[in-house]
């Protein structure tokens, strides 16, 4: 066999080697395919996603799935391939409040998220315990996200959150 | 007879491809071989043939395996293909072709010349 | 016998061939040549030395040959080619992991029914309750009752594309029985592509005889009805 005919055949065999590599590893080429097969396997959603947002190791996917909110995130493995991250399923949305919301840290990244039952709320506003204040007025859908990042040497746990209407009333206020 | 190295170029894989027609050889053997079949009309210099034999390897018209002999020498045979075969049958047609149009031209020079 | 001519000449026409790994094959080959050539010269009566320079002279010129082979050797070609080998050699060894280890360990885990001690049963009973969640196949196989008041209620598990890997079962749903009690298992799985557990609970009510595990998370539901043998001598 011809050395060109015989590379043909590495790059065939590696093709077949890489397909069953990807199928059988969880690892993914697609961060989306990581993200629906992820909440395939643990039997949620598939959600709705409306927003996709990078952080260091990985990807935050927000999204909709019938009463719940999720916010998975898929992890970035080898540079380029994607594998299941952490907290693929969603909470419960209350509708009876004007705003909910969860949060969780993983790895000093800290994310929180959740959604506007209440139109008016135009804006919201979360304070951290170091007094650093975050702020948000363009929603996705309805739904919205922070992320952070912390560092040893501050609180940076979430503390308390608001959501105003267009005029600067404060419609919806929850302390942790 | 000395040949110009240009003339037997287009024709390199004809005889190269005949050569091994019958029998696997190794290179050296194949210039013996032609040597003797030709009446050392190709004088060519033989370190050319190796690259030759190279690129028909790459094509896939032939295929090599190493034979060390007895006195320990390794020797490189050439064996071919089923395309070189294949390639061997159009080669003999494109040089009989060339080979009675030459002709024909040559025979009306004659001709003309009668 | 030092043959220095046949040595720069072969030096020379290696110096053009870019691909490392064919030098070697080349070298042999036109070497044995060379070394033939020499012997035929000797034969017919010519010193070393002379033979040595006609053989020289017959095989031609070094740079030509050289940049022709090289030609014929293409270095890129050669290198992706090498480079392939040696991923194709990786890939394999990666996939025998993720591909081996999974169905080894599926094919030789004992099935934990196993582990119960035989003359701990009070009775055991063969089911075939088959629930599916997304891909997921959930096939209940057994009930074994101790006498210590444990149920076992034996179970396995595999995804229906059968190289699908992913989060490990979390629930089987609720497990009550028809006079409203609710239990707490305790699970132990083995590994591998059909995944066999065992589900352990403590103080079954020896009255009950239907048990009932029932599945209603994110839009998926299931429910399945296990009718018991409630032991004779406890009546």
């Amino acid at each position: 066999m011809s050395r060109g005919k015989k590379l043909l055949r590495n790059m065939i065999v590696l093709g077949l080697l890489l397909y069953v590599f990807l199928n059988r590893s969880s690892l993914y080429l697609n961060p989306l395919s990581a993200h629906e097969d992820s909440e395939r396997s643990i039997h949620y959603g598939p959600s709705e996603v409306v927003h996709i947002e990078n952080f260091e190791g990985g990807k935050y996917v927000l999204g909709k799935y019938d009463k719940w909110v999720s916010c998975n995130m898929v992890s970035k493995v080898f540079f380029f391939l994607w594998g299941f991250g952490s907290d693929p399923t969603g909470f419960e949305n209350d509708q009876t409040k004007a705003v909910d919301y969860t949060w969780a840290a993983i790895n000093h990244n800290f994310k929180l998220y959740g959604i506007i039952n209440d139109d008016r709320v135009k804006k919201i506003e979360i304070t951290l315990g170091n007094g650093k204040v975050l702020i948000q007025t363009d929603f996705y859908d309805d739904l919205f996200l922070f992320t952070w990042r912390d560092t040893l040497d501050e609180d940076w746990n979430f503390k308390n959150i608001r959501g105003y209407d267009a005029n600067n009333n404060i419609i919806f206020e929850e302390e942790y | 007879m000395k040949m110009d190295k240009g003339l037997i170029g287009g024709s390199t894989i004809l005889l190269v491809l005949s050569l091994l027609e019958v029998t696997d050889r190794y290179g050296y053997e194949m210039i013996k071989e032609l040597d003797l079949r030709s009446d050392k009309t190709f004088q060519f210099k033989e370190g050319t043939l190796y690259p030759v034999l190279h690129k028909l390897e790459n094509n896939g018209y032939v295929k090599s395996y190493i034979v060390k002999a007895d006195t320990g020498k390794k020797r490189k045979y050439y064996q071919i293909t089923r395309s070189g075969k294949k390639q061997l049958v159009e080669e003999k047609k494109k040089w009989e072709v060339f080979s009675t149009s030459v002709n024909k031209v040559i025979a009306g020079d004659l001709h003309a010349h009668a | 016998m030092l043959m220095p001519k046949k040595e720069r000449f072969l030096e020379e026409v290696l110096s053009y061939i870019k691909f490392p790994f064919d030098r070697e094959n080349i070298k042999t080959e036109l070497e044995s040549h060379i070394v033939e050539k020499i012997d035929d010269y000797m034969e017919q009566g010519y010193d070393v030395e002379k033979a040595e320079e006609l053989a020289i002279n017959d095989i031609g010129d070094a740079k030509e040959i050289g940049m022709e082979l090289n030609k014929e050797h293409n270095a890129l070609l050669g290198w992706l080619w090498k480079i392939t080998n040696g991923m194709v050699v990786l890939f394999i060894i990666g996939n025998l992991f993720f591909v081996g280890v999974p169905f080894f360990i599926t094919f030789f885990s004992s099935s934990p029914i196993n582990d119960i001690d035989k003359s701990s049963i009070v009775y055991q009973m063969d089911i075939d309750e088959q629930v599916k969640l997304d891909n997921t196949v959930i096939h209940f196989t057994n009930i074994v009752y101790q006498d210590n008041g444990e149920l076992n209620i034996f179970f396995e598990h595999y995804d229906t594309k059968l190289w699908g890997t992913g989060w490990s079962l979390g629930t089987i749903g609720e497990i009550t029985d028809n006079l409203g009690n609710t239990y707490r298992a305790r699970s132990a799985c083995s590994a591998g592509i059909k995944t066999k557990c065992i589900h352990s609970l403590d103080n079954f009510s020896k009255k009950a005889d239907t048990l009932i595990i029932s599945y209603d998370s994110y839009n998926r539901k299931y429910k399945v009805e296990i009718s018991l043998q409630v032991g004779e001598n406890d009546e």
